[in-house]
């Protein structure tokens, strides 16, 4: 006999289905959890909250779970990165290499380049070249109402080459076209006082400072906290130098000022203290070659 | 304080363990019915179950008010993860074609079971498209339009399959009512 609709309707309903487990409610807690971390990136403070708050166990497991993920979804990405960074700092050590002067791009106007040579002193007095490197210093935009005060601002090495150490020399040449390019920008990444409202005024105190010292003849007050007196004028690549000295009890320290340029200096020694009070030569900066901009118009020699 | 509708809850569900729990207590037994007779499994559906919630916190936008409610959408979900426990994809030979041995499937220990028992092995004798238009219509009672917005499918081929396996249905549970009658 064949049942009737009726009837199978009425066989049918009598499939019964149990309720869903409880267990299935913490089950979906914990994956939850899972999901949500690992749907976001922790921050280092989330990464650490995880870990202090984590007991023993299962939670602590949790912990290094989020912390292996952090760093495996980071893995790809950092190794791309790093190679697109490695290829650039070759390709461009090999452009300014075949074209030095394209490093010149990156000199802003109204720079002041200079070749100088670095010595070290033995104790017989004998002297070797450490290093010879050509830099330039810039004139910041924000002195255009005193005049330059490049040299305060600081240095930006174009080359630099280190006499018996080639495997030095290569890696610095690697570096230095990426510090000329990353120098503006790391300026303004840490210098604390940029982001600063009172930057503006202590920067043309600064200016006013510098261009007091200019008038002045390049009469600096200190060294590194040392106060310096002036011990005389000598000319040096056909400039004029106001001599200054500051005196510290392990060394003496000389630079000599060019007026022309800004007070930057041309030479600086560093003359270390012996027991007979005497002073010994022990580094030397030696400017060799000073190029300056011709658009620079601050650079005027003061009257003596 | 006006209850939260489904959207809204979903809305506030990758945010919100609450929520997103109360989605799931909403909806928790619906699911877990139907993919426990779409699978004749209690720990695969559960495991189906579980999937087709944290499915909702992995593509929230692939539920579309628009194109039905939640409950709809869910039932769709467990009906894909269903199929891929039966190891089934969209596209796959078309089973309502198979021919299933039913002489094989109806023993006489058949008729010694609960009938809860009974029907549960018919069931599963039916290919799995036959299978899911039953659970969805004859279980779950959904009208045929919503079967057929679920699976995807025209109302006619909703019907007839329903029609294919209630007769197949029929011809397995014969000896179970001549039996029945008998004892």
């Amino acid at each position: 006999m064949n049942p009737s609709e009726d009837d199978l309707n009425c066989l049918l309903k009598t499939w019964t289905v149990p309720r869903s487990p409880d267990s299935l409610e913490g089950r979906l807690r914990r994956a939850y959890g899972d999901r949500a971390r690992s749907r976001t990136t922790p921050g280092l403070l989330e990464v650490s909250s995880v870990q202090w708050e984590a007991a023993p166990g299962r939670q602590r497991k949790c912990g290094r779970g989020v912390w292996s993920r952090w760093i495996a979804g980071f893995l790809p990405f950092a190794g791309k990165f790093a190679g697109v960074i490695a290829v650039a700092v070759v390709l461009l050590a090999v452009i300014t290499r075949a074209f030095p002067q394209s490093l010149g791009l990156f000199v802003p106007p109204g720079a002041i380049i200079i070749d100088s040579e670095f010595l070290d002193y033995g104790d017989d007095g004998s002297s070797t070249v450490s290093e010879y490197r050509t830099s330039v210093f810039s004139t910041p935009a924000w002195v255009t109402d005193t005049s330059s005060v490049s040299h305060i601002y600081g240095e930006t090495t174009l080359s630099s080459s280190f006499p018996g150490d080639p495997l030095r020399t290569t890696a610095v040449e690697l570096l230095n076209p990426v510090k000329v390019i990353l120098d503006p920008v790391m300026h303004r990444m840490f210098d604390p006082l940029f982001y600063k409202p009172g930057r503006t005024s202590y920067l043309r105190a600064v200016g006013r400072y510098a261009a007091a010292r200019i008038r002045n003849n390049c009469t600096p007050t200190n060294y590194g906290g040392t106060p310096m007196t002036v011990i005389g004028r000598e000319t040096l690549l056909n400039y004029t130098t106001t001599v200054s000295q500051s005196e510290g009890r392990d060394a003496r320290f000389t630079q000599w000022f060019a007026l022309g340029l800004d007070c930057l200096p041309l030479r600086s020694t560093t003359e270390k203290a012996l027991p007979d009070g005497t002073f010994q030569l022990a580094s030397e900066r030696r400017v060799l070659k000073v190029t300056t901009n011709s658009s620079r118009t601050a650079a005027k020699e003061p009257s003596r | 304080m006006p209850e939260q509708t489904d959207e809204a809850l979903l809305d506030l569900a990758g945010r919100s363990e609450a929520a997103f729990m109360l989605l799931f207590e909403r909806h928790r037994e619906v699911i877990f019915r139907v993919a426990y007779r779409l699978t004749n499994s209690a720990a695969a559906a559960e495991d189906i179950t579980q999937e087709c919630f944290l499915g909702l916190l992995d593509a929230p936008g692939r539920f579309d008010p628009a194109k039905g409610s939640l409950r709809t959408y869910l039932y769709g979900a467990v009906r894909n993860h269903a199929r891929r426990y039966h190891g089934l994809h969209d596209g796959d030979v078309d089973l309502e074609d198979t021919q299933v041995n039913e002489a094989a499937e109806v023993s006489l220990v058949f008729l010694q079971q609960e009938q809860s028992q009974v029907i549960r092995q018919a069931i599963s004798t039916l290919p799995v498209q036959q299978r899911e238009a039953v659970i969805l219509f004859q279980y779950e009672e959904l009208s045929l339009e919503e079967v057929a917005v679920i699976l995807g499918i025209e109302i006619g081929a909703v019907k007839s399959r329903l029609h294919r396996a209630r007769a197949r249905l029929k011809r397995i549970l014969t000896p179970y009512f001549q039996g029945s009658n008998t004892r």
